[in-house]
């Protein structure tokens, strides 16, 4: 027997998708070559979906040599090719197929939808193909976003809550059913479905994948192979964690997401508005597969990031030595062989150079080592006795006082501000003598009136769920196992120099690691717990703990929570986590969907 | 080395060995576990409801004792060594074994089975490889070593010795070891290593085993429900249409000229025209006639519609094109001869029938879109392009073209590259080609396909420059030593030199282009090192032409 056996198939939502991707885009064998090239047929919805886990080039090994959208009614005939839709089975998708089926363009159409039709569309579909050209029909599911190994989002959402509180947008519900189905279903798993108790929007969500499972039970329960320990999929609420998303992160790819901000459907960040960027770098794409530096170096710390990224480029300059002095032809030849690897490596160097330095730029402008410090201090544990020393840090942020030695130093912008105070204001919300009130009047500006007040009745003390499974101001490694093993390994990553769990700037531990811990050890399962529910009567926890697990969030998920799910995949045998939520959270994004809808709960 | 450890008060039977080794931690173990309404194993967290089930569940996973009464039962040859504490099996669980294990002693005397009715059954034991002080733990990342410090724990499965920490995985096994789902009754949960884990199905193929559905058979089904359907209804559109055809070839036949009077006539024939009176809006759009909206009848189906062009619910067709279309059915070769003269015949005609858009879709659709699947790919650049560069891509894929073997290979390959690069150009001359206008989404597929092999050529011709290179290098050796003392030109030399030179004025064009993109960039630093490069390239071409003289390229 090999010891080298230990191939755990890790959580990889990636390979997953390739796989449906390579189902897609199969060759017929039998065909002759001629008859390969074919037309890529895709709608608003799947165009993202595919966009995110393959590139142009991988579509041109499959001979797809044209890509189109099935509403773009300017197409041309091209009826000596064939054609491969991958659609999701929505009525107006629905109703533009047929339309094309009845008016081919193509030769034939292969269909692929990435969730459940229904059979009255499906009917409407065969009505339409009179021709009978459409020769196969399969469900394939893909119906949501994967945005990292192991995180994925609903497709489509902007904003999960409606203008009434604790309500969903009913477009967004619907979405996040038919995304949550879809991945459970490409996971192959008919999961335990639990949700935390005191969030309605989280019941909506549950009893709704309840109702796809059981109204489709045939199908869920055919799934192979059968597993030991049914996987878990545990709806969760922002409102129950909102210090999170406000908190600045300090990893790499959360730092993207929250100063440059991550492309929710499509991985891009946008940098076109910078100065003396190339056409090249105007847009970048964050795809861990495709981006070996950047699957290195998406969860490191800030220190780290740059120790890395100066040994990327000494490598680089010592790779492309001869081309600073090519001095004779043979320089020159071996520059030439090498130039369009030369050219990818430095082009993947100048996006990296790119964002670390528009990130150092900012977190210099934006004061963000003060903030961030000091919101650390404050969310990492939920200890009043300081109220005063924070309450006046506060104060000297919000009205930009100088500092103790009389310097003043450039004004905190007034989105941060908002933050820390939201921050301040939820951690002291029940503290006798806090002076939320007082602050509001001092500052008297009716943008933090308002939105104090919408996220206190958000994810205020009334709203947040209470006792243990509720703590949201937890110190990294102050907690129980999980979290310290989470902490052990976040240091061991960071290098000696980093005096134990004494990162000022990343002291807080999201909620969400907590949970995960109490999954992991079965203690989610022993002790009768009425803050999650299961859904559906007559299922009893087992004895063992759930090995996969699928958690969602309602409201948004943060990177920072995906670097937790990532640690514990890694570091954990036997356990497989996916993380998604209805979609990505930076702090901007969070307070912009409570603003927009917070005004009339 | 196994030790026992059994927790708080038991029922009597087995009372003697928990006095024994009730030691202080344990207590403190059990203060914290008795605030809430279920124990946990203090070796494996598992949680287990009662102190009785504890006991249990410690002596059976997590020591290695064989009971006696068990053992005589079954005559099992087994003996542990590490037996220190004998257990009573009170009345009742006696009488289970009895009865269970007569049933099963003749399968397997090794297999220590006990079905109890309260507690659980004991799984084999003796796959167990003995630890020795130390071994290494069996996890290939861990560098534990077995011994005092750190006790081994078999694996249950596979029996091989583990750390603590590596032996964690909880899996339910049966008492063939096979792992079954955590809720069935005949087994029982267990510490595992997760390479029993990472080999069990219902773990490792879960993600490589993606969910898809085929619906294929089923939209047939409807499919073909629906058409039958349809196609009894259109069977008397298709024989109207059969009759138009019957008598075209019929006035061909007798050499008839085609009048708008016969036309006509025949026209009225074909079908009955539904009465004007009863219609006063269209039946396909519904606008209602009027002074400019006039009615008219489809010759085909009868029906009353508008002839507005713009909404396209009736048109008429030229006979022209609706002989080209029905001939499809009729093709062979007898007749093939005959049609091509009617054809031509009614190509000069500019007679035509009405038809709406239903008997259109109905009949005419079916056979434009056969006739055009078979028009367009007689004769498509695009497709023979492809091919072309198919062909290519095979041939350069089959050759190893890091190391050429000799003369013909290399002048092969340069050959296929040369073509690859033509083919760009024959795309471009097709695009800009102003006569004939593509249509905007061949075009794009031309640029894609452009694309393709400009990316292909980039990426392998560094690697055909430096394979030729070598083999340059390898022949010039050869001729070194063949003829040292003459220096005139054999035709080796020769061909060596041209391809040399070859090679630099491809360089050249390399370079160049370079120096354009830069100057475009405008990294003018970069520029200087090129212009050396390329005064230094376009030297070495000056001498090898003079060298080369009237052998060189016309």
């Amino acid at each position: 027997m090999t010891t080298g056996h230990n191939t755990t198939v890790e959580m990889d939502l990636y390979k997953v998708a390739q796989n449906y991707v390579d189902k897609i885009l199969a060759v017929d064998s039998d065909n002759d070559d001629s008859k390969t090239i074919r037309v890529l047929l895709l709608d608003s919805h799947t165009a993202p979906i595919i966009s995110l886990v393959s590139t142009q080039s991988d579509l041109l090994k499959k001979e797809i040599y044209l890509v189109d959208r099935l509403e773009n009614q300017s197409r041309d005939k091209l009826r000596n090719l064939k054609c491969i839709c991958f659609l999701k089975p929505s009525d107006l998708t629905i109703t533009n197929l047929s339309h094309e089926i009845s008016n081919p363009k193509y030769s034939s159409y292969e269909l692929y939808f990435n969730n459940l039709i229904f059979k009255s569309r499906l009917e409407r579909l065969a009505e339409s193909d009179d021709l009978e050209i459409v020769n196969t029909v399969v469900e394939v599911f893909q119906d949501y976003y994967v945005l990292n190994k192991s995180l994925f989002s609903a497709t489509n959402i902007l904003n999960p809550l409606s203008t009434e509180i604790q309500t969903w947008d009913p477009v967004s519900l619907e979405n996040a059913t038919e995304s949550l189905t879809s991945l459970i279903l490409s996971l192959n798993m008919k999961p335990i479905i639990k949700y935390e108790s005191n969030s309605k929007m989280a019941f909506k969500l549950a009893n709704s994948i309840n109702y796809e499972i059981t109204s489709n039970s045939q199908l869920f329960d055919q799934l192979t192979p059968k597993r030991d320990v049914s996987p878990l999929l545990l709806i969760l609420d922002r409102k129950n964690d909102p210090i999170t998303p406000l908190l600045f992160p300090w990893t790499y790819q959360s730092m993207i997401n929250e100063l440059l901000g991550i492309g929710n459907s499509n991985n891009n960040v946008d940098l076109s508005y910078l100065s003396n960027v190339s056409d090249e770098l105007k847009t970048v794409i964050m795809n861990e597969t495709q981006d070996p530096f950047y699957s290195k170096s998406m969860y490191m710390n800030f220190g780290d990031l740059s120790t890395l990224l100066k040994q990327y480029v000494d490598d680089y300059k010592s790779k492309t030595k001869t081309n600073s002095n090519i001095s004779s032809i043979k320089d020159m030849k071996f520059f030439l062989e090498n130039y369009p690897e030369y050219k990818k490596m430095s082009l993947n160097l100048s996006k990296h150079m790119l964002l670390t330095s528009e990130i150092d730029k900012q977190i210099n402008s934006q004061r963000i080592w003060e903030t961030s410090e000091f919101e650390q201090t404050m969310c990492s544990n939920s200890d009043t006795s300081n109220h005063e020393e924070e309450y006046n840090e506060l104060e000297s942020f919000i009205f930009d006082k100088p500092r103790q030695d009389g310097v003043q130093l450039a004004p905190v912008s007034e989105n941060v501000k908002l933050k820390l105070f939201a921050l301040y204001a939820l951690k002291y919300e029940t503290y006798p003598s806090n002076k939320i009130d007082i602050l509001l009047k001092k500052i008297n500006n009716s943008l933090f009136n308002n939105f104090i007040a919408i996220i206190l009745k958000y994810a205020g003390h009334k709203s947040r769920m209470a006792g243990d499974d509720g703590s949201i101001f937890n110190k990294l490694g102050g907690n129980i196992t999980a979290a310290n093993h989470v902490a052990a390994l976040f240091n061991n990553i960071s290098g000696n120099n980093s005096n134990n769990n004494e990162n000022a700037f990343m002291q807080h531990q999201p909620r969400l690691s907590n949970i995960l811990d109490k999954i992991i050890k079965g203690k989610f399962n022993s002790t009768p717990n009425n803050n999650f529910v299961t859904v559906g009567k007559g299922l009893m926890d087992g004895k063992i703990p759930p090995r996969e697990v699928v958690i969602f969030i309602v409201g948004g998920v943060c990177y920072e929570e995906e670097r937790i799910v990532n640690e514990l995949n890694k570091n954990t045998d036997g356990v497989r986590i996916v993380l998604g939520g209805t979609h990505t959270l930076n702090s901007t994004k969070f307070i912009e969907n409570l603003k927009d809808v917070g005004g009339t709960w | 080395m196994s030790k026992r450890r059994v927790l708080g008060k038991s029922n009597l039977s087995l009372d003697k060995t928990t006095n024994n080794i009730l030691s202080k931690s344990q207590n403190v173990d059990l203060k914290s576990n008795q605030s809430e309404n279920e124990f946990i194993c203090p070796m494996c967290n598992l949680p287990i409801s009662s102190l009785l089930k504890l006991n249990q569940h410690v002596d059976s996973v997590h020591l290695n004792i064989k009971d006696n009464a068990n053992s005589l039962l079954l005559n099992s040859d087994i003996k542990d060594e590490n037996i220190t504490h004998k257990q009573h099996i009170s009345k009742s669980s006696l009488s289970s074994i009895t009865s269970s294990s007569s049933t099963n002693t003749n399968t397997n005397a090794n297999t220590n089975t006990i079905i109890a009715t309260t507690g659980p059954i004991k799984l084999p034991k003796d796959h167990f490889i003995r630890p020795f002080n130390g071994m290494k733990c069996s996890d290939h990342r861990c560098n534990i070593k077995i011994g005092l410090k750190h006790s081994a724990f078999n694996c249950s499965k596979c029996g091989k010795v583990y750390c603590s920490n590596h032996c964690n995985i909880l899996l339910k096994l049966n008492l063939k070891l096979e792992i079954i789902n955590q809720f069935s009754n005949d087994g029982i949960i267990t510490k595992c290593c997760i390479q029993c884990l990472n080999e069990y199905k219902g773990w490792n193929d879960v993600i490589g085993n993606i969910t898809i559905i085929n619906k294929t058979k089923n939209f047939q089904n409807l499919r073909k429900f629906k058409n039958d359907e349809n196609s009894l209804q259109n069977l008397i559109l298709e024989r109207r249409f059969d009759k138009i055809f019957n008598w075209i070839i019929m006035n061909y036949e007798k050499n008839l000229k085609i009048t708008e009077i016969n036309l006509k006539n025949f026209e009225i024939d074909l079908c009955n025209w539904k009465n004007d009176n009863d219609y006063k809006n269209c039946n396909i759009c519904n606008i209602s006639f009027g002074f400019f909206i006039r009615k008219h009848h489809c010759r085909i189906c009868g029906d009353i519609v508008c002839g507005d062009l713009n909404r396209r619910c009736s048109m008429i067709v030229p006979l022209g094109i609706i002989f080209d279309l029905m001939k499809l059915d009729k093709l062979n070769d007898e007749n093939k001869y005959e049609f091509d003269k009617i054809e031509k015949s009614l190509k000069n005609d500019y007679f035509g029938i009405r038809i709406c858009l239903n008997c259109k879709k109905k009949i005419l659709n079916k056979r434009v879109f056969k006739f055009d699947q078979i028009k367009l790919y007689e004769n498509n650049d695009f497709l023979i392009i492809f091919k072309i560069w198919k062909l290519i891509f095979n041939k350069i894929e089959n050759e190893n073209i890091s190391k050429i073997q000799n003369d013909d290979e290399n002048l092969m390959l340069v050959g296929l590259f040369q073509r690859l690069d033509q083919l760009i150009k024959q795309i471009d001359s097709i695009i800009n080609n102003h006569n004939k206008k593509l249509p905007n989404d061949e075009i794009k597929m031309f640029n894609t396909l452009k694309g393709a092999i400009a990316n292909y050529i980039q990426i392998k011709l560094p690697i055909l420059r430096k394979a030729q290179e070598e083999k340059l290098e390898r022949e010039r050796e050869v001729l070194q030593n063949l003829i040292n003392d003459k220096p005139k030109l054999s035709s080796k030399d020769i061909r060596l030199k041209r391809e040399k030179l070859m090679v630099l004025n491809e360089q050249k064009f390399v370079v160049s282009n370079l120096y354009e993109d830069f100057k475009k960039q405008r990294r003018f630093d970069d520029l200087k090192t090129l212009d050396l490069n390329l005064a230094d390239i376009e030297k070495e071409i000056q001498d090898l032409t003079i060298e080369l003289g009237d052998e060189g390229f016309h």
